[in-house]
């Protein structure tokens, strides 16, 4: 044994420096957001199948409008912006074991870019693309269009509040946010008017997680 | 002794360092530089009903309501309502959709039930109360409706209103009869379910531990297309959550296979109420 407790300083030493140079400084949000905001051609392949079927989708004036157009016309005119939203979300289990530490660290990214698709000049945002990385397979495919209010307030608050803003989803209890950094502290701004804040309010992210973990705690496990 | 010695220091090495990655997780989401992802809570145990069978599916009696049937028993009813005259011929390589689905919002973050329900079966011109006097009607309690605060949004001043439900109790409330299918509509099911004018609802198991309704409310099957060229099977939902029309991938529909939300997906099926009309 005398040789293991004279490796062992070293071996400690090693194990940290490994560690340290493997986890980026913050580990969240921010290297989704350098990597994704520009995303690269393995996701655009995605998005051009996504673009060409839906002048397809767009077969009636109805459904057009119910994705956001205005008549099924605007299907081949329809165009993405080369700068998606970041999905991230936050579990429901993890709002109901969290103690307040850092906040940023319940943002998992959900696999999941969605892309504004807009029409015509001056450009309109009228509905939207959304891809999904299928880490099995390393590969992207599209997985939905439409939730034009969604994509209109989005890109809305991202012209106005922050150019850099992302989505972050909280499935569990079915909120919205607008997020965005200030600094390090991650800036939620709500979606929908809840019991706790108006929509359109920024609040630090504690605040709203804070609010949250509560509601999480009482879920029964019904549909919400 | 030298041999032994550099053997276990090497081993122990080795344990330190396999430790230390299974700590931090760095799988990579694209092509790119490694990004970790936040270290995940396991899911915690549903609070209702039993857990699931260990292959996945939900255990049958942990579906609450009717007694669950298989998709091949749900698909045998089917063809007997459409052989009755119950629907128009379908093509399932076409398309078809019901308009008279939405767009109402669920008033508030829990009612997704109430709100589902409330849709589905005035899809079929019969009026239904309030989402939030079903509430009360189904929770047994008061001042759900105070105080509204516009007509997408209550917060009700009993908080006891705001809870989660299951659609099958809104359906026994107001005489309406459903099947519980214990897996999802295979692209045949949907199809059919669509052609025999019945909007159905889905519930969505995610891998957090929580549920949610959505509606099917129509189907395309198109392309192929320059980049695709496979024909594209895409369904049509509307979530009252967000007020949104969306069409899914047929793929996106399913999520995860099996009942188990843990996949790629990190959603599945729970259970879909279909062939939702009113009781004779």
């Amino acid at each position: 044994m005398k040789p293991l407790f004279w490796l062992l300083p070293k071996v400690i030493a090693l194990t940290i420096a490994v560690t340290a140079w493997i986890t980026p400084a913050n580990a969240d949000v921010q290297p989704f957001l350098d990597i994704y905001t520009q995303p690269g051609p393995e996701v655009f392949s995605a998005v051009d199948v996504g673009m060409e079927t839906l002048p397809l989708l767009l077969s009636d004036t109805t459904h057009a409008q119910e994705l956001g157009f205005t008549d099924a016309e605007q299907g081949p005119k329809a165009k993405v912006t080369k700068t998606p939203f970041v999905v991230f979300q936050v579990g429901l289990d993890q709002l109901q074991a969290w103690n307040g530490s850092n906040p940023r660290a319940l943002l998992k990214f959900a696999n999941k870019l969605l892309f504004p698709i807009y029409v015509g000049a001056p450009v309109k945002v009228k509905s939207s693309l959304t891809v999904r990385f299928f880490e099995k397979d390393k590969v992207w495919k599209v997985g939905q269009w439409g939730s034009s209010a969604l994509i209109q307030d989005l890109v809305s608050k991202r012209t106005t509040i922050a150019p850099k803003g992302f989505l972050v989803t909280v499935p569990g209890l079915n909120r919205n946010y607008f997020g965005y950094l200030s600094g390090v502290q991650l800036i939620l701004i709500p979606l929908e008017t809840d019991r706790s804040f108006a929509a359109g309010t920024q609040v630090p992210a504690a605040k709203v997680f804070n609010s949250l973990s509560t509601e999480a705690k009482s879920a029964d496990g019904s549909p919400r | 002794m030298l041999k032994r010695t550099v053997a276990h220091s090497v081993m122990f090495l080795l344990l330190l360092m396999f430790s230390a990655c299974v700590e931090i997780d760095v799988s990579i989401p694209s092509k790119g530089p490694g990004v970790p992802r936040a270290a995940e809570t396991p899911p915690i145990p549903n609070l209702v009903h039993p857990r699931p069978l260990s292959h996945g599916m939900p255990a049958l009696s942990s579906i609450p309501g009717k007694t669950p049937i298989s998709l091949d028993a749900f698909k045998k009813m089917q063809t007997k309502r459409l052989q009755t005259g119950g629907g128009a011929a379908c093509n399932p390589d076409d398309k078809k959709s019901i308009d008279k689905v939405g767009p109402a919002l669920q008033q508030t973050a829990s009612w997704c039930w109430a709100a589902s329900s409330k849709i589905v079966m005035e899809s079929h011109n019969i009026p239904i109360d309030d989402q939030c006097n079903i509430v009360m009607k189904v929770l047994g309690e008061q001042l759900c409706c105070v105080k509204v605060i516009n007509k997408d949004l209550i917060i009700p001043e009993n908080t006891n209103c705001q809870r989660g439900g299951w659609p099958y109790k809104v359906f026994d409330m107001y005489a309406f009869d459903y099947e519980n299918v214990d897996s999802p509509l295979d692209w045949d099911a949907l199809t059919k379910e669509i052609c025999l004018n019945n909007p159905f609802i889905y519930v969505e198991k995610r891998s957090d531990g929580s549920k949610h309704t959505v509606i099917v409310k129509g189907y395309h099957n198109v392309g192929p297309t320059a980049s695709n060229p496979h024909r594209q099977k895409v369904v049509e939902v509307y979530d009252p959550q967000s007020k949104n029309f969306q069409d899914f991938t047929y793929e996106e529909f399913i999520g995860d296979p099996n009942g188990d939300p843990n996949g790629q997906y990190s959603y599945s099926h729970f259970v879909d109420y279909a062939q939702i009309r009113p009781l004779p």
